[in-house]
């Protein structure tokens, strides 16, 4: 095989392989990044997590410390009614 | 209307094996038509097996892995670059009497009318694509199996 049979070969094989590893190193780095930008939104989910589990455990408090407060003032409100009742009976005694 | 833009996104992004189908089924004919183009240059066992390189893309995108896929688009580019090059260096063997003429510049050689024809730029131009087409589709596999391997990690 002469080297002019040759030359296409080469010029074939060479462009080729030129082409294709621009190509693919364009998609490597493309798949690189696509894959930093998913650790980073990654993390950034992680963050937002703990923020909502944080926001949920205060909610929870602050509707438990609700219930609690309706249950006293409740109670209070039985109280005042009691104490107005024995107030009310004793007037009643005074002005017999 | 998509748009020059969205388009391109498309085009770069596009599934489907319904582009390997068609590039398979034109490879084939591409090969077919350049029998008899030079007998020398491209002898028909060269054609056979860049017409069955082409058609190989059939299988492999039905049954075979996206690996291989790449690869025997990888081949084709080669071997469709290869014809390319043989092509667009071609000289005709022709062994013929040379005329010359003698006019006022002198003796010029006989215009033999061997200049390239418009058949010619045709089939240079449809080499041209088909090699860029099996390069786009060789990379556009390339960019599925990574993007396959990033939902996979």
């Amino acid at each position: 095989m002469t080297f002019d049979q040759m030359l296409p070969i080469i010029i074939a094989a060479l462009g080729s392989a030129g082409l294709w590893g621009f190509l693919s190193l364009r998609a490597k780095q493309s798949h690189e990044k696509s894959l930093k930008d998913d650790a980073k939104s990654a993390e950034f989910n992680d963050t937002l997590k703990e923020q909502v589990d944080r926001l949920s455990d205060k909610l929870d408090k602050v509707i438990s410390d609700k219930e609690q407060l309706l249950r006293e003032m409740s109670d209070m409100k039985a109280q005042l009614a009691e104490a107005n009742a024995t107030i009310k009976h004793l007037e009643e005694l005074l002005r017999k | 209307m998509s748009g020059l833009k969205v388009t391109y996104k498309k085009v770069m992004s596009a599934n489907g094996p319904a582009q390997m189908l068609t590039y398979s089924f034109w490879g084939v004919l591409m090969a077919g038509m350049f029998q008899g183009v030079c007998d020398i240059c491209f002898p028909p066992e060269l054609l056979l097996f860049w017409g069955t390189v082409s058609a190989a893309v059939v299988p492999i995108t039905i049954w075979g892995s996206k690996g291989w896929l790449r690869n025997i688009l990888l081949v084709d580019v080669v071997v469709s670059a290869y014809i390319m090059v043989v092509f667009l260096t071609h000289e005709p063997h022709t062994q013929e009497y040379v005329y010359y003429t003698l006019g006022s510049q002198g003796m010029e050689m006989a215009n033999r009318g061997q200049s390239h024809s418009l058949s010619d730029w045709f089939h240079a131009s449809a080499l041209i694509w088909m090699t860029l087409h099996a390069l786009y589709l060789a990379d556009l596999t390339n960019r599925q199996i990574l993007e396959k391997k990033r939902f996979t990690e």
